[in-house]
């Protein structure tokens, strides 16, 4: 069976060419890429046949569906969830137990299908920690990713690990980077969205430029699609000038923090923070956190849960130095001690052994 | 601890004086809107901004808005939801903001152009048009 | 992110901890040696002698002003620059409020900026002077070297971190922060502890000397 194509799909709906080219300039838009790019959006997507997507969730908090159900342009959102197939999603589908398990074999007898994961996968004991219909979680992905075109991690906890690997990591959670990179599976084109949760815009952006073009988008570093993730949140954050001016908002209800001055000294993380909240904003575009008054968290970075404090300013040190000062001085008097008293011996026996003050004994 | 009557709020307008309200990110737009138009004169290379790939408040989407003011033109479709299309007080730079079926903006763009593609008939819309009107048409027998 | 987690977090906790045990063992150690007491009977104040000398080596020596002012000068600059940047940039300011519970109030970015470059550049013809003098050359040891490396790279590292756009802020800034830990770990074990022990040893020195009767 031939699959329509993209474009055919939408004409049958009755949806007009006009309509179409509308969606593309709202996909560019989601997509961040110049809304030049349009036309050949159109053109790549009218060619382009429905790709078959299974979403796996594993120890994660459904913060991940719940952003992308409630992201802000429905429409879009939705048409690019007709546009692709949706085989297999434990809280969204309708099926349950064995059906749904059914679906998700199903779909991946074709192959070349994409795989969505949110959530960490726990490790320790055998993987105990998360099991679905009697299959770890590992077991599962291994099983879903052998035969899949890509993978993308949805989340920071599915793309880093996030709160399920903060220390102590009781569950031994991996992210999926760490399980390609150990062979625990096999290896794919992985695509990290980071986000805690991510930004609805960039989760569909991203199915949007694989859609349209079938290609994994160029990737930073930590596998984070440049459109969203190149630049950090300090980089296009409209407080920027106030940080060059060296105007700081010391407590969240001064004067500064009226006037809309740089959050830095309130612990913001925004200059080591890469995500596209200052653009792509939250809330249907309402705003996003520094905009309503609070530093960024850092969310969209591996391991931000153990940065220190979220108030910290950066530059301050995670832990407790302070503490750490009072022993380490202990410390230092007892080796001092110790240290002193041994040398004092070697220079009584070194008088010993000679008779006059020399240069030596001058120095220090 | 006080009520919350005790707390001053200052709220972000009256921060702006409503007269000087130009801000570094709009002037900066407007000097490239101008630049563009320029080049639109020129050459007819045409240019589109997407408001949503700026990082600037929303606060200032409107003020640029206000900015530009409103000209000749006024146009709305109806496709996918209704899209609000307006020539500014500068002719040739023109307003765009799509809307999905629920109202929300989708997206907000400022084209330089003669006249924005989307309002133009698309040849495949035609070509189905046409065939609708051929079916439609009383067929000359039964006259 | 993980390394700069790392250097914010146990690294700088190992360097704090190695820093503070290294100086105070340093201290002990010279004050448990001990000298043998001067029974001599003194000729003037030996306190005042101290002081004076604590003072007065801290000014510029004509002497040397005239034969080597490049050394003179930029070690002056980089010397007051280095603990300028340190104190006052308002980022540092934070750090220390953090460990010792106050803070004070920042020179402006500008102003650090301008006295980082000052300081680097002070540093770069201190050591290209080193290098082509052929007496300082001659009297140069390894440590000499290492010392101006692990002083330099923390100011360079943060000039850089300061202009995020050259490297990515959060790469920079954590080898902003691994410079300043390799700085704290030496720092007791090597001629950087001068910067505890000069007051001392001036002192010291002044004191034996006026106790002497030796006009300073
Ligand atoms: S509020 Fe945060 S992201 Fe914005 S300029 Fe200040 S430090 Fe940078
Ligand atoms: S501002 Fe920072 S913490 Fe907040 S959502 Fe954006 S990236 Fe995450």
């Amino acid at each position: 069976m031939t699959r329509p194509t993209l474009a055919q799909q939408l004409a049958r709906q009755g949806i007009s060419r006009r309509a179409f080219l509308k969606f593309c300039a709202a996909t560019a838009s989601m997509m961040a890429l110049p809304p030049t790019m349009a036309p050949a959006i159109a053109e790549a997507l009218g060619k382009r046949t429905r790709p078959s997507i299974i979403w796996l969730s594993f120890q994660e908090c459904t913060g991940c569906t719940e952003s992308l159900t409630r992201s802000h342009s429905p429409t879009v959102e939705n048409l690019i969830f007709d546009l692709i197939s949706l085989d297999y999603h434990h809280t969204l589908q309708a099926a349950a137990g064995e059906a749904a398990e059914l679906a998700r074999e199903q779909a991946m007898e074709e192959g070349g299908y994409l795989v969505l994961v949110d959530g960490s996968i726990p490790v320790a004991d055998g993987g105990v920690y998360s099991t679905i219909a009697g299959m770890t979680n590992l077991d599962m992905l291994a099983h879903t990713v052998k035969d899949a075109a890509a993978v993308v991690a949805i989340g920071t906890c599915a793309a880093f690990g996030g709160i399920p690997k903060a220390d102590p990591n009781p569950t031994g959670a991996k992210s999926v980077a760490a399980l390609m990179a150990d062979g625990s599976i096999a290896s794919k084109p992985l695509i990290n969205v980071s986000g805690c949760p991510p930004i609805p815009v960039v989760i569909t952006g991203v199915l949007a430029h694989y859609l349209t073009f079938g290609t994994v988008p160029e990737l930073d570093d930590l596998g984070r699609p440049r459109a969203y993730f190149g630049d950090s949140i300090h980089d296009r954050c409209y407080r920027r000038p106030f940080y060059d001016a060296g105007k700081f908002a010391k407590t969240f209800d001064d004067e500064g923090a009226r006037k809309g001055w740089c959050l830095y000294e309130l612990g913001c993380k925004g200059p080591t923070t890469h995500n596209a909240c200052a653009t792509a904003k939250w809330n249907m575009g309402t705003s996003f956190p520094i905009e309503s008054g609070h530093g960024c968290i850092g969310c969209s970075e591996p391991d931000f849960w153990d940065a220190g404090s979220f108030y910290k300013p950066l530059s301050a040190a995670t832990g407790d130095l302070s503490g750490l000062a009072g022993g380490a001085i202990a410390a230092g008097a007892v080796a001092g001690a110790a240290a002193g008293l041994y040398a004092r011996s070697q220079k009584h026996k070194a008088a010993a052994s000679r008779e006059k003050m020399t240069v030596d004994d001058l120095k220090d | 601890m006080g009520g919350l009557s005790d707390i001053p709020v200052v709220t972000a307008a009256d921060d702006v004086a409503s007269d000087t309200a130009i801000t570094p990110a709009v002037q900066a737009l407007l000097m490239e809107l101008a630049d563009r138009l320029e080049v639109f004169r020129q050459t007819g290379e045409t240019h589109v901004i997407d408001l949503r790939s700026l990082p600037m408040p929303v606060a200032e989407h409107e003020l640029l808005r206000e900015w530009l003011g409103v000209g000749e033109v006024r146009i709305e479709l109806d496709s996918l939801g209704p899209t609000a299309i307006h020539e500014t007080a500068y002719p040739g730079i023109w307003w765009v903001v799509h809307r999905n079926r629920d109202g929300e903006v989708m997206t907000q763009q400022v084209e330089v152009t003669a006249c924005p593609e989307i309002i133009r008939s698309q040849q495949e819309d035609i070509h189905e048009g046409l065939q609708r009107l051929r079916e439609a048409l009383p067929t000359g027998e039964s006259a | 992110m993980e390394f700069l987690n790392w250097v914010r977090g146990p690294g700088l906790e190992y360097a704090t901890v190695i820093f503070l045990v290294g100086i105070l063992m340093r201290f002990l150690e010279m004050w448990l040696i001990g000298r043998k007491p001067d029974l001599s009977r003194p000729r003037a104040s030996a306190s005042r002698a101290g002081w004076r000398a604590v003072w007065r080596r801290s000014l510029p020596s004509e002497g040397l002003m005239k034969n080597s002012p490049l050394v003179m000068i930029a070690g002056y600059v980089f010397h007051i620059g280095f603990l300028l940047v340190l104190l006052f940039y308002v980022p540092h300011i934070h750090f220390f409020k953090d460990v010792l519970g106050f803070g004070w109030s920042g020179l402006p970015t500008p102003v650090i900026n301008f006295l980082s470059i000052l300081t680097i550049a002070a540093l770069v013809a201190l050591l290209i002077h080193r290098l082509i003098d052929p007496v300082r050359r001659f009297l140069s040891t390894s440590q000499d070297y290492i010392v101006w490396a692990v002083t330099t790279l923390p100011v360079v590292t943060g000039y850089m971190a300061m202009h995020m756009d050259v490297m990515p802020y959060t790469t920079m800034l954590a080898l902003h922060i691994l410079s300043v830990e390799i700085l704290m770990v030496v720092f007791p074990f090597t001629k950087l502890m001068h910067a505890f022990t000069f007051a001392v040893s001036r002192y010291y020195n002044g004191a034996a000397m006026g106790r002497k009767g030796v006009q300073l």
